[in-house]
Order: C-alpha cells, then sequence, then structure tokens
C-alpha cells in the first residue's frame, strides 16, 4: 500500500514537472530572443519569437501572444523594415487589444506614421495609445511614454494634451520620489508653457526643472535650464537677470568637456549685454563668443556673431573692422542656408554703405532686404496660417468624430432595442408556428384516419358485394340442377313405359346439352378469361366471344371498329375486370332483351381512354332500381377498371358507354 | 386402305370414354376402340399398337390444354395418325391453333351429335379435314365480322338489286374493283356466284334466322 501512494506521488510529480516544462519553455525563449536583440543578431532573434509564438498559440495565451508580436515588430522596426513592423504591431493589437503590449504597439505605430508623414494616423495611433495607458497601472514605461507623447503632442500643437499627459506624469514621479524625471518633466512642461507663449509660467516650470537639477547635480541640465531662464527673462525685457542667469549657465557649461551650446550662451549674454546698453561688455562678450564659436564649428552662430560685432563696431564708426566682420559673416553664411542671420546680414551691410555715404550700394540692399524680408514674412506668416489653420482643422475633427461617436451609441442604442422588439417577435412567431404546426398534423391524422376508414367501408362493401354475387349464383346453379335434372331423371324414369324410345332419348339429349350450356354460362361468369387468356389475346377471346353469341343467339352483331391491340396489354386483373363487363352485358342482352341487332364502336382517344358503346334494339330495362347481380357486377367492375359507365335504356333499346383509362390499367411488365 | 380402323380415345371422363367407345362400336368402319387418359399411358400403347385415329379432348388433367401440347407430340413421332379434337372449348380462336399450329384433322363440338363423329371419321380416312357445322359456321361469322366497308357496301347495294356497273356509279369507283372485290369475296365464301354470296350475306347479317319475324330467344344452344 506504501508502495501505491509513492508511486501515485511520483506521478503526479512527473505531470506537473512535465506541464511545467513546458510553460517555462516560453520564457526561456523570449530571453534568448532578448539577448540576441541586444547582440544585434535580429535575424536570430526574430525566429526565437517566432518559435515562442507557436507555443503561445498552441495554449491560447493572449498576453504572451501580444508581447511576442510587439517585440517582433519592435525588431523589424530596428531592421527599417515598416512593413513588417507595421503588421507585427497590428497583429499584437489584434491579439490582446486593451492590453499594454497594444498601448506600445500603437505608440510605435505612430511613430511609423511619424516616418511616413501621416499626421492624421500619428494622432489617430497616439491617442488610442494614450487611452490604453490612463487605464493601464502607473509604471516608469507608462510616464516614460507619455514623455515621448507629449513632445510630437507639442510638435502637432496640441499642448493642452501634452501638458496634461505631463503633469499627471510628475504627480507619478513625485510618489515615486524620482527627481531625474521630475526634473525633466518640468523642462518639458516648460518648454511647452513658452510654445504656447506662456513666458510666466514656462519660467517658473524652468525654475522648478532648476532646483531639482542642482539637487540631482546635473552639470549639463543644470546649464540648459539656466539658458532657458535666462532666455525668457530676455524676452521679458528683464536683463539683468537674464544675464546673471546667463552667467550661471556658462559657468556650469564650462564644466562639461565638450559642448556646442556653450558659443550659443556667450553670444547670448553678449546680446543682452547689448540690449541693456553696455556695449563695451557685448562687445568683448561677442568676441569671447567668437573665439568659442570657432572652436565648435558652429558656422551658423558664428556668422550671426560676426554680424553683431559689426554693428556694434558700427556705432564706434570702425569702418573698417565693420567691414571686415560683415565679409567674414559672408563667408561663413555661405557655407549654411540661414535667411535670419542673412537678413540681419543685409540689413548691416545696408547701413555700412549708408554710413560711408555709398547711397546706391545701401539703397540696393534696402531693396534686398525689403524683398527678404517680405519673403520671409509671407513664409512666416503662412506657417503661421498653416499651423492656425491645422489646429482649426484638428479641433474641427475632433468634434466630428465626438458627433459620430455620440451617433454610433445612440443608432446601437436603437439596434439593440430593435433586435429585442425583434427577438420578441421570432418567439412569438416560433410559438405560432409549432402551433400551425401542430394543427396541421392534427388533420392530416385526422385525414388519414378517414381515409383508412374509407377504405375499410369500401372493401366491406366489395366483399358484401361478392358474398351476394356467389348467393345468387348458388342460386342459379340450384335451380337449373334441381329443376333440370329432377326433370330429366323423371324423363328416364318413364323411359321403359314409352314405344318412342329414340325420339325420347334425342329429347333428353338435347336437354342434357341445354342444360350444360347453361351450366357453362354461369361458371363463365363466375371466372370470365379463366384459362382462356393463357391461350390467345384478350382481343381474339372478344372476338370469338362476340361470334359465339351470334351463333347461339341469333343476334346480328355489327362491330364498327376493331377492338385496339392495346387492350391487351392491360393487367390481368383489367383484363378480367373488362371481359366480365362484356358478359355481363351481353348476358343482359341474349337473356332479357329481345334483341335483334347489337352495335359495337369502339376506340382510344388522344389522351389514352378507351370508349366503347354498345347498343341494342332490345325493349331496354324499366327501372335500374331493380339492380340485378349483372349490374352489381358491371359496376364493381368498372369501379376496379377506375372507368365509368353510363347505361341509358328506353324501350327502343339500350345503349351502354363505357370508359376505360388504358394506361393506368396497363403493367408495363407485360 | 384397311377398312378396319384401331381408334384411340383421350379423355379424362370414363363415363364419356365408355359411352363414346360404344357409340364408335357401332360405326361399320371401326374395329377396335382403346381408351388412355396420361401422357405415359398414350405413348406406351402408341409404340404397341398401330392406331389410326385419335379422338383427343383438349382439357385433360389439372394442365388445360394439355390436349394441344399432346397433339403437337403425337403428330411429331406419328405423322400418319389422324387427330380429330373432340372437346367442350370451341372456340373460334383455337381453329387457326389446332389446324395450323398442331395440324389436327378434325374439330368437333363435344355437344354436337355423334354424327358429327362419324362424319369426321370417314372425311379424315379420306385424308381430308373435316370442321363441325358449328364451328364452320362461326369461323364463317368470323370472317363476315372482318370484311372491309368498302366490301359492305358493295353486298348492301348488291342486296338492293343494283347492278354491278350502277355500283361502280354509286360508289365513284371502277367497275373492274367492284368486278374483283365481288370475285373475292366469293373465294372466301366458298360460293359460286353473286346469287350466293348475297344469299349468304343475308344470313349472316340475320344471324342465321331463319324466320326472320321471330324475335329471340328461343332455344339457344
Amino acid at each position: 500500500m506504501f508502495s501505491k501512494n509513492v508511486y501515485l506521488v511520483f506521478f503526479i510529480l512527473i505531470i506537473n514537472y512535465g506541464y511545467s516544462q513546458k510553460k517555462e519553455k516560453l520564457p526561456v525563449l523570449l530571453k534568448k530572443a532578448k539577448k540576441l536583440v541586444e547582440k544585434l543578431e535580429y535575424k536570430k532573434a526574430i525566429t526565437k519569437y517566432e518559435e515562442a509564438l507557436t507555443i503561445a498559440e498552441k495554449e491560447n495565451l493572449k498576453q504572451e501572444l501580444g508581447f511576442i508580436y510587439k517585440k517582433i515588430g519592435f525588431v523589424y522596426f530596428k531592421q527599417k523594415n515598416i512593413k513588417q513592423a507595421s503588421f507585427n504591431f497590428k497583429k499584437c493589437i489584434k491579439a490582446d487589444s486593451l492590453s499594454q503590449n497594444a498601448a506600445d504597439s500603437y505608440f510605435n505605430l505612430s511613430l511609423i506614421y511619424r516616418k511616413l508623414k501621416n499626421k492624421d494616423s500619428l494622432l489617430y495611433h497616439l491617442d488610442r495609445s494614450i487611452k490604453i495607458y490612463t487605464k493601464q497601472e502607473n509604471t516608469n514605461k507608462k510616464f516614460n511614454t507619455y514623455q515621448k507623447a507629449s513632445t510630437l503632442y507639442n510638435k502637432y500643437g496640441l499642448y493642452e494634451k501634452a501638458i496634461n499627459l505631463l503633469l499627471s506624469a510628475y504627480t507619478y514621479y513625485e510618489k515615486e520620489n524620482d527627481v531625474k524625471n521630475k526634473a525633466s518633466i518640468s523642462k518639458k512642461i516648460g518648454i511647452t508653457q513658452r510654445l504656447m507663449g506662456n513666458l510666466e509660467k514656462s519660467a517658473m516650470y524652468y525654475k522648478k526643472s532648476l532646483n531639482l537639477n542642482m539637487e540631482l547635480n546635473d552639470t549639463v541640465e543644470i546649464a540648459n535650464s539656466c539658458n532657458s531662464i535666462a532666455n525668457i527673462l530676455s524676452i521679458q525685457k528683464k536683463q539683468d537677470s537674464a544675464i546673471l542667469y546667463y552667467q550661471k549657465a556658462i559657468r556650469f557649461k564650462e564644466k562639461v568637456p565638450y559642448n556646442k551650446e556653450l558659443g550659443r550662451i556667450w553670444s547670448n549674454l553678449a546680446s543682452a549685454y547689448y540690449i541693456k546698453g553696455n556695449k563695451e561688455k557685448a562687445l568683448t562678450t561677442y568676441k569671447k563668443a567668437l573665439e568659442i564659436k570657432k572652436v565648435e564649428k558652429d558656422s551658423m552662430s558664428i556668422s550671426y556673431t560676426y554680424n553683431e560685432l559689426a554693428m556694434l563696431l558700427m556705432e564706434k564708426k570702425q569702418y573698417q573692422k565693420v567691414k571686415q566682420y560683415i565679409d567674414s559673416s559672408l563667408t561663413y553664411l555661405s557655407t549654411i542656408n540661414n535667411n535670419d542671420v542673412l537678413l540681419r546680414n543685409i540689413e548691416i551691410r545696408a547701413i555700412y554703405y549708408k554710413a560711408i555715404k555709398n547711397y546706391s550700394k545701401s539703397l540696393e540692399l534696402r531693396e534686398q532686404y525689403q524683398e527678404l524680408y517680405q519673403t520671409l514674412y509671407n513664409e512666416k506668416q503662412s506657417k503661421l496660417i498653416q499651423n492656425l489653420q491645422e489646429k482649426f482643422e484638428s479641433k474641427l475633427k475632433q468634434k466630428k468624430i465626438h458627433d459620430l461617436s455620440i451617433n454610433v451609441k445612440t443608432k446601437s442604442k436603437t439596434i439593440e432595442t430593435q433586435k429585442y422588439s425583434l427577438k420578441q417577435k421570432n418567439w412569438f412567431l416560433s410559438v405560432l408556428g409549432i402551433l400551425i404546426l401542430g394543427l396541421f398534423l392534427y388533420f392530416k391524422l385526422r385525414q388519414k384516419i378517414k381515409a383508412k376508414d374509407y377504405e375499410v367501408k369500401r372493401l366491406e362493401s366489395v366483399f358484401e358485394n361478392q358474398e351476394m354475387i356467389k348467393e345468387s349464383i348458388g342460386r342459379d346453379l340450384h335451380d337449373i340442377v334441381s329443376s333440370n335434372y329432377n326433370g330429366i331423371r323423371l324423363k328416364i324414369l318413364a323411359l321403359d313405359k314409352n314405344d318412342t324410345i329414340k325420339q325420347k332419348s334425342n329429347e333428353i339429349a338435347e336437354e342434357l346439352k341445354q342444360i350444360n350450356h347453361e351450366i357453362r354460362l354461369v361458371s363463365h361468369r363466375l371466372s370470365p378469361l379463366g384459362n382462356r387468356i393463357k391461350e390467345t389475346s384478350l382481343v381474339n377471346i372478344i372476338n370469338s366471344y362476340l361470334i359465339e353469341i351470334q351463333y347461339y343467339s341469333k343476334i346480328f352483331i355489327d362491330i364498327q371498329s376493331e377492338f385496339p391491340k392495346e387492350l391487351n396489354s392491360m393487367t390481368l386483373k383489367s383484363q378480367t375486370n373488362f371481359y366480365g363487363i362484356l358478359l355481363e352485358v351481353f348476358n343482359n342482352i341474349t337473356k332479357h332483351a329481345l334483341a335483334t341487332k347489337i352495335i359495337i364502336t369502339n376506340k382510344i382517344d388522344e389522351k389514352g381512354i378507351y370508349k366503347i358503346d354498345i347498343q341494342d334494339n332490345g325493349k331496354g330495362f324499366d327501372n335500374i332500381e331493380n339492380e340485378g347481380i349483372g349490374l352489381i357486377n358491371i359496376k364493381q367492375r368498372t369501379q376496379f377498371l377506375n372507368g365509368e359507365i353510363t347505361i341509358n335504356s328506353s324501350n327502343k333499346g339500350t345503349i351502354i358507354e363505357l370508359l376505360i383509362p388504358i394506361n393506368i390499367n396497363t403493367d408495363e411488365t407485360t | 386402305m384397311k377398312q378396319h380402323k384401331q381408334i384411340l380415345i383421350i379423355e379424362d371422363s370414363k363415363s364419356f370414354a365408355q359411352g363414346l367407345e360404344l357409340l364408335l362400336m357401332q360405326h361399320k368402319q371401326v374395329e377396335n376402340v382403346y381408351q388412355e387418359n396420361d401422357f405415359d399411358g398414350i405413348f406406351n400403347l402408341l409404340k404397341e399398337i398401330k392406331i389410326d385415329i385419335i379422338i383427343l379432348d383438349l382439357n385433360l388433367g389439372i394442365k388445360e390444354n394439355d390436349g394441344i401440347i399432346i397433339s403437337k407430340k403425337i403428330k411429331e413421332q406419328y405423322p400418319t395418325i389422324k387427330i380429330i379434337v373432340l372437346t367442350e372449348n370451341v372456340r373460334v380462336y383455337l381453329y387457326d391453333k389446332l389446324f395450323n399450329e398442331c395440324g389436327v384433322d378434325a374439330y368437333i363440338d363435344k355437344q354436337s351429335d355423334i354424327s358429327q363423329t362419324y362424319k369426321a371419321i370417314e372425311t379424315v380416312i379420306q385424308n381430308r379435314k373435316y370442321v363441325d357445322d358449328s364451328i364452320s359456321t362461326m369461323v364463317e361469322i368470323g370472317v363476315w365480322m372482318r370484311i372491309s366497308t368498302r366490301e359492305t357496301e358493295i353486298l348492301n347495294l348488291l342486296k338492293k338489286g343494283f347492278l354491278q356497273k350502277q355500283i361502280a356509279d354509286k360508289l365513284f369507283i371502277n367497275p373492274k374493283t367492284v368486278e374483283s372485290h365481288i370475285r373475292n369475296l366469293s373465294q372466301r365464301f366458298l360460293v359460286k356466284n353473286t346469287t350466293e354470296l348475297v344469299a349468304k350475306y343475308i344470313k349472316y347479317k340475320n344471324a342465321n334466322r331463319e324466320n326472320m319475324d321471330i324475335i329471340p330467344p328461343f332455344k339457344t344452344g
């Protein structure tokens, strides 16, 4: 007993192990695949992922499926295979539509659409991604995506959306005490506010970012924050504060080994000095900036600085130096394509030429300036208008989408109510249908029962008729035998008392012949065709019979048209019945009618109905009510033939018309 | 030719056969009368004794008309033996079968008078065929029933006393055609001349009633 339990336990363990083995396989695969991606072995990674796919599909693991599809999409994205990437992302969404994987896939798809420059699809997918994310639990990944999304929203002027995302991200990072991300978010909010034109708010957030960066001791970010703050202050015309911040920015930036922006900060500082009015300081600062920029090789910035330097020196009337600077600026300008700097350059040159009293050149340059300004202005205007238009359109689209969704909601509600009423109707109809079916079946059943009853009654009447016929024949035979044979018996007994034996014996012989004949007639009527049908065809038998009638009954029979051969094709039963009818008819005529002539016409018409008329010139029979056995026989046999019989009788004669459908009575086998 | 004939009666009614034997023996040309009623008995006898005439009933035993089969067999094996069919089964349609198919020599109604049988014996000895009067009359009726419409027209006009030429005019046919029809009919009904033909025709139309005024039924039989 003990060993049995052990075996059972082992068995369970093995099953579990095997089962869990299968489950473990999947994570192992995924880990391997991840490593391959990190090693940039993309093809191998995809193969591993696809293996994992088949397992996930077999076991119908929705979540894993979505994850794997996303990962595959990601790999393709890295390979720049946009088609496959988007295909897989879409598969991920299909597999597990409300999961984080789906949200990521939506986001990645929006990035793809950014590449394809399809703004509407981009925004649509981005919205969907965010929508799913908002329902997900708060994770770093989620808010990381929020940050990226906000950048995209900023690009398309959807500032409010961007800010909403950033604010909710900030709340999360506050809870998590994630200072770095808080700083980054603050900065991003600052950027957004600035784009929205809210300078104060923007400055506030930049300052917040600065403080957080100070906590983190992030030199680069501190410098950037200072610079941003200083920029705003400068626009706000708070030059002193701006200068301070610029200086701070420079201080921190200098600590960082290589940074392109240092030169720019210097020139910012220089322009701040200039605006403040401290031209000397501005001059020296510009020169410093120039130095650094030359090291940085920032051409645009250099030309820009040269412009400003030239301007400065213009006031000092150091025209030679001014010319120098203008030319230097031009040199650097030729390598880049910046219209703003060029414009400034033209402006300065115009002023210069005016100063050295080269009025024509100055005028020329002024005109140049105007032109360029116009173009730039128009460009800027049209850009602005385009922006506004886009904003308006997107708002309009959103409204439309909103309206449509409401529409859809109301429509689906009507559909629901309609479905419900339809369901009710269906239910009602099906119940009705069953009732009707029930009634129908009931009536059918009744019909069947009625038909059966009718059949039974019919058979009963047939049986009764047969009994009557048999009875009558029995009576006939009895009459013939009893009356006639007794007579003959007596005649024979009387023979020895008589002389003329020969004569008497002839008489007796004659009488016996007669009796024989009558008996044969009776038996004939009992079984009309009997074995005769084996000897020859029905038509021959009928013709023979009619000849016999003519011979024995001495009634002239006029057969006006031959009996059709189709009668021979009828079934034996039908032939018997037909011949039986003829026997009865002729029996009637020969026994009762006292006719001298019988006319028979017969034919088959196009519809296959056989018609025979038997007309005699006898005395007719008075009332058909007095139906003899013969008439019953005739009627019954007609019924068996599916035929119709009409009897018209007067004192001038009788016509009997019989209609038989030949086809029904024909057997294919005969 | 041997005067005294050996006769075999094939009949299943013993009493009838005995009665017939008695009557046959009264005939001067009959020497011996034998009786058999089954297949084997018949052919055994035939092997032993040289029979001249067989009087055959058609309805022997259970199987109807095995008489026909026996007659065929006998004619096969003993073609010289004359067969007289004596049967109740008097049908016009059997006439053709018996004479043409089976090759019998006589066909007599059992109901008829013995004189018919005597006549038959005498006729078949002379190698001629004999048919009962009733049968031959019936056969003739059959032939009358089958004459064509044209022939009927001609006969009706002849009956009324018209001459051949007048008939031709009335019917819009060639007098030669009329003549050929009349010749044809005369051959068929074995008459010597047109008068006899017409007489026969009238008789036929009156169903052989001798007295046209008498209305049947009289003694049918």
